[in-house]
């Protein structure tokens, strides 16, 4: 696999969500290397390196874009995962949704959901929704160092 | 008679007959000697005594004084007889003047005393010297002399030969007593009057003793008529109320039983025959026979709770099996009883028939039953229907949406990208999709909150409505920017409701009011309360285009417009979502308006104070 470091992973499954959404980060200058996986499992399999990522670089992305309906392991369920393992807790994870319905809402932030956006059907909106994620996250926001956190490791 | 047996004893000689004594002696000897000999000596005189009197009354007078005059043979023999006769005479004399019980008398034919004896003395008072010779009238009470009673008894003796009565007499000292008498005519051979003989008894005593008997007598029999009278009567009561407890027994399925503990025979009372299905006289005699027509699950139950009844009261519901296997439900309540003696304890008890009311219990659990499996079915169809609805608005929110922000996104990068290409009207074509979208997203949120609405769970806590229509009138800053709105928002009461649905309410109504009075210079908004029929009535009112009041019933309803779009946006979802809150809070919301003369819309809620309790926060305009 490739050896960039992934700033950004983004978790979604609608090919048309995905270009509008790097169509988006790329408008509102974000030009930090994007990672698109389209399920949840991929995106477990990236993030704790096995699988297809097993030989993935070291290191974890600096936010998570993650929808929440997705085929196999849904958004919850990585969620779940992410903020359940130590190793990989402190990774900032940004819900980007079309629901808004509650038990998501809540179920998220009982996780320990970073942020939760609910895509505004609106492009206008939407793209400076977008923009406001990449100022906060990327730039205003002060991360721990997480390439210092230990990611799972191939054995040698 | 002793004396009278005494005195003919044996050895002594009968006598062969004799002259009756024609002396006027003091001491002659009295007539009336009672002998039992009467019959089988007629040959001697038989003068009527109190104890011979039937038997003398039957005999002629003439008989009376017989005279037997045989010749004998010898003069020694006759001698002898004399000698004999003349003893017996001498005792008769002694007899007579002696008896004390007795006043034994002799009248000469006028009726007065020739003769005297102790008894006469004790029982009248006079001595024979002040009495002999006077007439014996003067033993009568003046009455009676006066009427003649003395004579007419002498004239019956000496018609008949005898008188017998019974009445009042008088002593020397003029008390009364009780006389019982017999007169009886005295004659020589030849029928001559010679007088007459008269025994005399005081029955005073013995009357009264009758007469007390008599009385006791009397009051006995009526004492007895009357008791035996109540008798009957409480037997009559006594059958009618058996016949009666019989009726009800057998109405209401009941019969009783005694059990005796020691021979353990049971007795019933009532209509046990009924109960047990058996034939009259087949009725069980014994627990074990009683126990053998109980369904066999419930024998053991039986015998418990009968021989826990020697202690304490028992009940219990067990079935009996009728000859035809119909199984009926009895309900025993038995308890122990000492028998009167004290020695033997039984157990008394009822048997109802409760077959009619098991079987309608029965019913009654099938019914609940079948209700509840009902309601179990129902509850699962819903909680189905309801997961659908969850699923189905969970599906809107997320999949009905995704196109819409692709056909947007896509649009808009289509404008921007290459709209100096596209001529004007690919432009206005780009931004109706544009506007369609947006449309769309909109009913979809709006549908969405609606959906919320029914779903969410309420939770009612007091609240300042006039905090929460101030709040409202905040958050619609934006819409209100620019125009010249006059609020007047009335102190509105505390009341417990869920806050954020009505707050919806209030949104929905102020932001209809602002729609609709957009063509106003100024907006009149009003919200306040007023009473209704004693009821507080909540409402919104403005000054705007208002409505065709024919119309005002479709208002609630969703997706209800009566208004052209361009005239004035909106999904038609929002007063559905006003009507659906204040229903879920029992109130009811109507609306009143006249076209381009404003609406006003009045809604209640239980439990809305009166006024005077309005909320800390005080109206105004805003």
């Amino acid at each position: 696999m490739s050896t960039e470091v992934v700033e950004i992973l983004l978790v979604e499954d609608n090919p048309f969500d995905v270009e509008l959404t790097l169509l988006a980060l790329r408008q509102n200058q974000v030009v930090n290397e994007i990672r698109v996986v389209s399920d949840g499992e991929e995106a477990l399999d990236f993030l704790f390196r096995r699988g297809a990522f097993s030989s993935r670089a070291e290191g974890a992305p600096r936010l998570v874009l993650l929808d929440l309906k997705l085929p196999k392991v849904d958004g919850i369920g990585v969620l779940r995962a992410l903020k359940g393992d130590a190793r990989t807790r402190m990774i900032p994870v940004v819900v980007l949704t079309s629901s808004k319905e509650e038990r998501d809402l809540v179920e998220s932030y009982e996780i320990g959901v970073n942020s939760y956006i609910q895509k505004p059907v609106d492009f206008d909106q939407f793209r400076e929704v977008v923009h406001q994620i990449g100022l906060y996250w990327l730039v205003t926001n002060q991360n721990p160092r997480l390439s210092a956190v230990p990611v799972a490791r191939k054995a040698p | 008679m002793e004396w009278v047996k005494r005195l003919f004893s044996p050895g002594a000689v009968p006598p062969r007959g004799f002259h009756f004594p024609q002396s006027s002696d003091n001491a002659c000897p009295a007539p009336a000697v009672p002998s039992p000999m009467a019959g089988r000596a007629p040959d001697v005189a038989q003068p009527p005594g109190p104890e011979t009197e039937d038997r003398e009354q039957r005999r002629h007078p003439a008989q009376m004084p017989i005279l037997a005059s045989e010749a004998q043979a010898g003069a020694t023999a006759q001698r002898d007889v004399r000698e004999a006769l003349h003893v017996s005479e001498e005792i008769n004399r002694h007899l007579i003047q002696t008896a004390r019980d007795f006043a034994i008398l002799r009248l000469d034919p006028q009726g007065r005393v020739a003769s005297w004896n102790d008894g006469a003395q004790l029982i009248k008072g006079y001595s024979a010297e002040e009495i002999i010779g006077r007439h014996f009238r003067c033993f009568y009470p003046a009455d009676d002399a006066a009427a003649g009673m003395p004579e007419r008894a002498l004239a019956q003796a000496a018609a008949s030969g005898r008188y017998a009565g019974e009445g009042w007499r008088v002593r020397k000292d003029g008390t009364r007593f009780w006389a019982s008498v017999v007169l009886a005519a005295l004659r020589d051979e030849q029928g001559k009057l010679l007088g007459f003989s008269k025994i005399t008894r005081d029955r005073t005593e013995s009357r009264e003793a009758e007469l007390a008997l008599r009385q006791s007598r009397d009051e006995l029999e009526a004492r007895i008529a009357g008791r035996t009278a109540d008798l009957s009567a409480a037997v009559r009561v006594l059958k009618e109320s058996q016949q009666h407890l019989s009726l009800a027994q057998r109405a209401g399925r009941i019969c009783t039983f005694v059990c005796s503990l020691s021979s353990g025979r049971v007795t019933w009372v009532g209509d046990a025959a009924m109960l047990f299905g058996l034939a009259e006289g087949t009725l069980p005699a014994t627990v074990a026979e009683w126990q053998r027509l109980v369904h066999p699950e419930d024998r053991e139950p039986l015998e418990e709770a009968i021989s826990r009844a020697v202690h304490t009261p028992v009940q219990i519901s067990y079935r009996v099996l009728r000859p035809d296997r119909s199984a009926h439900w009895l309900f025993l309540r038995a308890q122990a009883h000492a028998a009167e003696d004290g020695r033997e304890t039984r157990i008394l008890g009822v048997n109802v028939d409760i077959t009619e009311r098991m079987r309608a219990e029965d019913e009654v659990r099938a019914l609940n039953a079948e209700l509840e499996r009902r309601v179990a079915e129902r509850t699962a169809q819903l909680e189905t229907a309801n997961r659908d609805l969850q699923s189905f608005t969970y599906s809107v929110s997320h999949d009905l949406r995704a196109p819409l922000r692709h056909i947007d996104g896509f649009a808009k990068i289509l404008l921007e990208d290459c709209g100096p290409q596209l001529d004007p009207a690919a432009r206005r074509y780009l931004d109706r999709i544009r506007g369609a979208t947006g449309q769309m997203g909109h009913l979809i949120d709006d549908l969405l909150n609606l959906a919320r609405v029914g779903r969410r769970e309420m939770e009612l806590r007091p609240a300042d409505l006039t905090a929460l229509v101030q709040k409202t009138i905040a958050d619609l800053a934006d819409e209100t920017a620019g125009r010249n709105v006059d609020w007047r928002v009335a102190p509105l009461p505390v009341v417990a409701c869920d806050a954020g649905l009505l707050g919806q309410v209030f949104a929905n109504l102020l932001s209809n009011a602002l729609k609709f009075t957009r063509p106003r210079d100024p907006a009149v908004i009003e919200v306040g309360r007023e009473l209704r029929g004693g009821e507080t009535v909540l409402f919104v009112q403005d000054n705007g285009v208002g409505f065709d009041p024919r119309y005002a019933d479709k208002l609630f309803g969703v997706f209800q417009r009566l208004h052209p779009q361009e005239e004035f946006e909106g999904t038609g979802v929002g007063l559905a979502i006003v009507h659906r809150v204040i229903r879920n809070h029992g109130g009811r919301i109507w609306a009143e308006a006249e076209p381009g003369r404003g609406a006003a819309f009045y809604f209640t809620l239980p439990g809305t104070p009166a006024e005077g309790s309005e909320g800390t926060t005080t109206g105004g305009n805003a």
